[in-house]
């Protein structure tokens, strides 16, 4: 068992605000190349990382552009369900005092770790960044 | 336990730990039983200064996290660019605590 309650949900709502602050951000055009890319693999190596191209795969799809959105980068849907489904999980779960979201975490974190699970994501991840790399994003 | 065997175990594993929680660690191996002296030989700890070669050079894909048992934070900063990048440059300070934390933990599993 990794993160207590009070840690996950602190980490878990400021990553959001974070990542919901950077989207908004990047919705006006003016913004997008003031910052660049923050990505410290392709700043140093050039090589995209797998997630590379999910900023402007969110941002396609709040345009409603969805198969431009699979194209830059499938995670970023993945990304986006996050970002717009954790806050109200949180929300709910600390006005009510529960604590289903760290029951999730753990879950999810005890499942994944199995290696039937695992080597099926690995290779999943690999894939997409070579396809990262091939598309050059 | 024999006080010698513990300075040694102290000796060759200190760096695996939190200076403060050496002194609570050789308490509790001086109280253990004489018998469990080859168990705790065998308890293979994780190296704070491999998981800080592999922050800088794969932090940003979270490997750091996986490596350390730390899944879901891995997930998270695989998904992220190592969190927009900031994350990945925090986690080159903190992964080090992390993984003495980590080793202190499971230190403690294997008393209980």
């Amino acid at each position: 068992m990794g993160l207590s309650r009070k840690h996950l949900y602190i980490l878990v709502l400021l990553s959001c605000a974070v990542g919901n602050s950077w989207l908004i951000m990047h919705l006006h055009s003016s913004w997008v190349n003031v910052v660049g890319p923050v990505c410290l693999l392709k700043k140093a190596t050039g090589i995209p990382c797998p997630s590379c191209g999910a900023t402007r795969s969110m941002i396609a799809l709040i345009h409603g552009d969805f198969l431009k959105a699979i194209l830059w980068n499938p995670m970023g849907l993945l990304l986006f369900g996050g970002l717009i489904i954790f806050p109200f999980w949180l929300m709910h779960d600390l006005t009510l005092k529960k604590n289903s979201f760290h029951v999730f975490y753990a879950t999810v974190e005890k499942t994944i770790t199995q290696k039937h699970v695992a080597w099926p994501l690995i290779v999943l991840i690999l894939l997409n960044w070579c396809w990262n790399i091939y598309k050059g994003v | 336990m024999d006080s010698n065997k513990v300075d040694m175990f102290i000796l060759s594993n200190g760096k695996f730990f939190e200076s403060n929680q050496l002194m609570y660690i050789r308490e509790q191996l001086l109280a253990m039983d004489d018998s469990k002296w080859s168990l705790v030989q065998t308890i293979q700890f994780k190296d704070p200064t491999t998981s800080i070669i592999v922050s800088i050079l794969a932090g940003t894909l979270g490997i750091d996290r996986f490596m350390i048992g730390d899944t879901g934070l891995g997930i998270g900063k695989l998904l992220t660019c190592g969190g927009i990048g900031i994350w990945a440059l925090v986690d080159l300070f903190l992964i080090m605590g992390a993984t003495r934390e980590k080793n202190f933990t499971k230190f403690q599993q294997f008393l209980y």
